[in-house]
């Protein structure tokens, strides 16, 4: 019979094809969870080339400061280091760095050129790939050096998180202090990111508040009581002037009524645009302020209050806060004021909706009983929303430019009343930090990255 | 004869409902109790070994040839850094820098990527690779040295042996199948702590990353992981998926080599690692 050979055959077969199968497929693994720990990063101090006085070791030491800020990075301690980078354009001894745990190593130069500029050069070495990440110079004046190390701070960020840094920013925030005759004062004040450079922009005749940035990182709207009452100004940061945006009478750029307040304005991401809320004829409402035609004109047109408006990143969209659904929630409406939808749903009073450069989420502040919180939700109302801090106090969130960690603005109780300081958090709910400012200071706004 | 068939039909109903509620349990069990004890036998049995053999891995670097490549590289590597200063003045920024001391005024600009060296990326590939043959020389030649401290450490410690009976008995049961969801458990739990996830990108869900880790009886790794969709990774752009698939390189990287069961080398010589990060 030829059937019992071909049956075997066949048996041999059905029992071996697995086996082979096995043998050459690879072992499927999926690893569903990692940690988020933050990433040890090595940075030595940067080498001065030339005279003494080129700032390696400042450099250094601010784009540590930046990188350890965010919580997601660590600089591996100094004394750990084994190699001592001689040069940047070698390749280091990965293996040297792997040993302290570095896994990433970050190696500059600064090099004083002939007409006496810097010229700050940096390799950003992977010491697990063996690979370069990154090889960039800069060129800048002695004096901007805090700068440049903010932008090697920026761009370490970036190559190493995939999204753009935050760190060659400014913050504009409302500098709270007492006056001759006990009077509260509130003046504008303007620092880098990191706590340096800090100034004053307006003086103590006058309170100003709520200050926003353009887009250019040039201008910031703001709401001074310069004349006794809320008003709208447009304050341009290179050359110290401002006036009046909207104003009663002939002063302002565009003419409201006589009693009408105009509150929290804010830029169209291009900068074309101003969107506020002003109020005419008793309620409060979104108007858009076109910079170019001078054009004023209203989006909403409803009894309750509408307040609170800010652009989504792609200037299609705006988040205001309203009363018009009982007490006051979230409302996004299309640029030209249609398709008006609902997005906060809870319990409490949510104001000062912010969106965020992400697109994906809108900040807000939210008021339950006595506790206020900080929280964000997704722009299509879709989602839980997500509570980042609860305390005493909570107002004005300002998102980094991108999007990663909000500042606002903090009330603590204490013996000598409310004290407000500009706090930080991230996305995540982590990080929660005081600002780097002397004294109590309120209503922060975040400026755009500058070029 | 009347009341069999019912009964019979009753008796039998009772045996399949019993079944479906016990089976599936005594199933649990059966494969719970099966994990757990690999998991533990192959960790203490192979350790030791292992312990052993890293050594002369890291031993194996210093030797000079090794050096003096890496030298070479770096002598190949300095011409084009030398080059990039002639490049760079011819920035156009520099105009705009002197203009403005003002303090709003942009002035440090990027002048432009100091070129990467161009030959290192390959060069270290042949060391690494001259490397791992030498390793499994040596891997090879020491194995009496291995064997002996596998030896010395069943005869030392009275407590090994009883697992090491327990991880016989399970190899002889061992379908592959199971063994497989095993290994994988093993490779998970070795490679998982390594692994610095990227939920915290805007929709982290869509940057998965597959890495193909093809590994040494060692454990150690027998070329550097590469990702199987990079192709798509690159053709996509997206920053958060790039520095998804390098911290999927780095995790395996860095949390090799893998202690994993020797005898059953021909179901692991080959991963698929996929790297999720879905938000849960």
């Amino acid at each position: 019979m030829s059937r019992t050979p071909f049956l075997a055959f066949l048996a041999v077969l059905l029992i071996a094809l697995p086996g082979v199968a096995l043998a050459q497929q690879p072992l499927q693994v999926d690893i569903n969870r990692g940690h988020l720990e933050p990433l040890p990063i090595a940075i030595p101090d940067f080498l001065d080339q030339g005279r003494a006085d080129t700032h390696g070791a400042d450099i250094a030491e601010v784009v540590r400061a930046d990188l350890e800020s965010s919580a997601l990075f660590r600089s591996v301690d100094r004394n750990a280091f084994i190699e001592q980078v001689t040069d940047i354009d070698l390749r280091p001894r990965f293996q040297d760095w792997r040993v302290i745990n570095a896994d990433a190593l970050l190696a500059g130069r600064v090099t004083v050129q002939s007409d006496g500029r810097l010229l700050v050069a940096f390799r950003l070495w992977d010491t697990r790939l063996e690979d370069q990440l990154l090889g960039l110079q800069f060129v800048t004046a002695p004096e901007n050096w805090r700068r440049v190390a903010h932008k090697v701070a920026d761009a370490v960020y970036q190559r190493l998180t995939g999204e753009t840094g935050y760190f060659d920013t400014r913050v504009v925030y409302v500098s709270e202090g007492v006056g001759p005759n006990g009077v509260p004062t509130r003046r504008l004040a303007i620092m880098d990111q990191d706590g340096a450079n800090p100034s004053f922009l307006t003086d103590r005749s006058y309170m100003a508040l709520l200050p926003n940035y353009s887009p250019s990182a040039q201008q910031i709207t703001y709401v001074s009581f310069l004349d006794g009452q809320a008003t709208t100004y447009l304050y341009d940061l290179e050359t110290g002037r401002q006036e009046a945006l909207f104003a009663p009478g002939t002063r302002g750029l565009a003419r409201v009524d006589a009693e009408g307040q105009s509150l929290s304005a804010r830029f169209s991401p291009d900068g074309e645009r101003i969107v506020a809320s002003i109020q005419r004829q008793g309620g409060h409402d979104i108007h858009v302020f076109d910079l170019r035609t001078r054009q004023l004109s209203r989006l909403t047109d409803h009894p309750s209050d509408d307040v609170e408006p800010s652009f989504s990143p792609d200037g299609r969209q705006i988040v205001f806060s309203s009363g018009r659904g009982g007490g006051s929630q979230l409302y996004t409406m299309n640029a030209d004021g249609s398709n008006v939808q609902r997005v906060s749903f809870g319990g409490g009073r949510y104001t000062a909706p912010v969106w965020s450069p992400r697109g994906d989420l809108i900040a807000f502040v939210k008021q339950d009983g006595a506790q206020f919180a900080l929280g964000v939700v997704r722009a299509d109302g879709s989602g839980q929303e997500r509570i980042l801090y609860e305390g005493y106090f909570v107002d004005t969130p300002a998102w980094s430019p991108n999007g990663r960690v909000l500042l606002f603005t903090r009330g603590d109780r204490t013996s000598q009343g409310t004290q407000y300081a500009i706090w930080n958090v991230d996305l995540a709910g982590f990080n929660l930090r005081p600002a780097p400012i002397r004294g109590a200071a309120s209503d922060p706004a975040w400026s755009p990255l500058i070029d | 004869m009347r009341a069999g068939v019912p009964l019979s039909l009753v008796l039998h109903g009772a045996l399949i409902a019993g079944g479906m509620i016990y089976l599936p349990q005594a199933a649990r069990q059966f494969s719970a109790g099966v994990i757990v004890p690999v998991d533990l036998v192959t960790l203490a049995d192979t350790t030791n070994v292992r312990a052993a053999a890293p050594d002369p891995v890291v031993e194996e670097i210093p030797p000079e040839p090794e050096p003096a490549v890496e030298e070479e590289a770096d002598a190949v590597a300095d011409p084009p850094a030398a080059t990039s200063p002639p490049v760079e003045e011819e920035r156009p920024v520099e105009v705009i820098d002197d203009g403005a001391p003002d303090e709003a005024e942009p002035e440090p600009e990027v002048v432009e990527e100091t070129p990467t060296p161009p030959t290192p990326r390959e060069r270290p590939e042949q060391p690494r690779q001259q490397q791992t043959e030498r390793q499994q020389e040596q891997a090879s030649v020491d194995l009496d040295y291995l064997s002996g401290l596998v030896d010395q450490a069943r005869e030392s410690q009275p407590r090994d042996r009883g697992n090491a009976e327990t991880g016989e008995r399970r190899e002889g049961a061992g379908a592959g199948t199971a063994m497989t969801a095993t290994l994988a458990d093993l490779v998970i739990s070795q490679a998982q702590p390594c692994f610095r996830s990227s939920i915290d990108a805007p929709n982290p869900e869509r940057l998965n990353v597959t890495v193909r880790v093809r590994l040494n009886r060692d454990g150690s790794l027998a070329e550097p992981p590469v990702s199987t969709n990079s192709g798509r990774i690159r053709a996509s752009g997206d920053p958060f998926w790039l520095v998804a698939e390098e911290r999927a390189l780095a995790a395996i990287i860095d949390c090799s080599p893998f202690r994993l069961p020797a005898d059953q080398y021909s179901q692991w010589r080959l991963i698929d690692v996929t790297f999720h990060n879905d938000i849960f």
